[in-house]
């Protein structure tokens, strides 16, 4: 299996680094494994998400490169390894085989909340009530709601390639 | 100033009147004015509690809960067509095209939640075709048209794409957000609508996943629907009493 680690330039008009089309994703030429292989505007990271390769199409021409956590960029996927930590992808990257797609799920995407009836206005409301301060972003108002114990909300980790 | 799509498909019209602008931009090929999300024209919500929405670019059906009725909106200016009370408890999505309408709603009993409706309703009428019930999860929004049913529940977080035939499950997987509120489009194409987040998206009908997203028109968004060349949605805001139906861009 092949994978394309794609940056995503604007999320209102759709726009993808390296020439990558609506029209190409619509009609199911690259697509995610995951809904969990997205990391979405309102997450902590970067704007990208890992799309399968579905169709026929030259993978020579892709260019791009990884931001790590720790300052390094690395322009060959081969190097990141399931200690580090995908900050933002810039361009498009080639993933060539199961295994290397297996890592960047893993150092490239966030935990998501998964809520159970909760509201972000809810869960707020609990870290208020609880004494804590309330974090400006949805992300992290959940994030940390999980971490005092509120019940009805939970972070889940990427789904794992299926 | 608009401009014309290249080549243009039709002379530009001498008046842009704007509560007309979006229809002639998809009938005379003027692009672009508009972003993903934007809103064309608004109006009140005839009802003071309303919920879902959806259809096709030339018809509108809305539900609400104050009072219980399903709605034929005008697809010019919002008005109302026709009407009817609606017999379904706590009414949350509706959708389909001009000859189908797909819509969901909760069942408490002694104040726990006991199942989902689902239900197809003649576009005549509004009487019952089919009905089933899920016990799994709160549906907050259906739609699609006559051979696509897109659903979302929340909670669980889930989009499913059910059986036109019985609204039985063909497929399903975690949501790309965490409050799924809403769900439309038509085969090819799916709007949905996130209460976390605030925003309107356009799912992948392959893998469910985002392909764009938007600011939507302020919080508290109830329901989303429409066709590859319109979004219909609807707002209801407990703490200011808004209640608003919306036609937004495509982009």
């Amino acid at each position: 299996m092949k994978a394309l680690v794609i940056e995503i330039t604007n999320w209102s008009t759709g726009e993808r680094a390296g020439g990558i089309t609506l029209k190409e994703i619509r009609e199911g030429g690259l697509t995610t494994p995951h809904p969990s292989h997205q990391q979405l505007d309102w997450m902590p990271r970067g704007d990208y998400e890992l799309r399968v390769v579905n169709d026929e199409r030259d993978l020579d021409g892709y260019e791009g490169s990884i931001e790590l956590a720790d300052g390094t960029t690395i322009s060959d996927p081969t190097k990141l390894t399931h200690e580090d930590h995908v900050e933002d992808v810039n361009g498009v990257l080639v993933l060539e085989s199961n295994s290397e797609i297996e890592t960047f799920i893993e150092a490239g995407f966030s935990p998501r909340p998964v809520v159970n009836g909760v509201s972000v206005q809810e869960a707020g409301e609990w870290l208020e009530e609880q004494g804590h301060d309330v974090p400006e972003d949805l992300y992290h108002v959940f994030a940390k709601a999980v971490e005092k114990g509120m019940t009805g909300v939970r972070m889940e980790d990427p789904a794992p390639l299926g | 100033m608009p401009r014309l799509c290249d080549p243009p498909l039709a002379p530009t019209p001498p008046d842009l009147s704007i509560h007309l602008i979006e229809g002639r931009r998809r009938r005379y090929g003027i692009c672009n004015i508009y972003s993903f999300g934007d809103v064309i024209k608004k109006a009140a919500s005839p009802n003071s509690l309303p919920w879902g929405i959806g259809g096709n670019s030339s018809t509108i059906r809305h539900i609400g809960r104050s009072p219980n009725e399903i709605y034929q909106l005008s697809y010019q200016d919002f008005s109302i067509i026709q009407k009817s009370s609606f017999s379904g408890t706590d009414p949350t999505g509706i959708g389909g095209d001009r000859n189908t309408i797909w819509d969901c709603g909760l069942y408490y009993y002694s104040g726990s939640f006991s199942y989902t409706y689902l239900e197809q309703r003649s576009a005549t009428d509004f009487s019952v075709v089919q009905s089933t019930t899920r016990s799994s999860g709160h549906g907050y929004g259906i739609g699609g048209n006559a051979s696509s049913v897109w659903y979302v529940e929340n909670p669980p977080s889930k989009v499913y794409e059910l059986s036109s035939a019985d609204l039985s499950v063909t497929r399903s997987v975690s949501s790309p957000t965490p409050s799924p509120f809403g769900i439309g489009g038509d085969s090819n194409t799916i709007w949905y609508i996130d209460n976390s987040t605030s925003k309107v998206y356009e799912l992948s009908t392959a893998d469910f996943s985002v392909i764009q997203s938007a600011a939507g028109p302020g919080q508290t968004m109830r329901g989303v629907g429409g066709d590859s060349s319109t979004i219909w949605d609807s707002r209801y805001d407990n703490s200011t009493g808004l209640h608003e139906v919306y036609d937004l861009a495509t982009g």
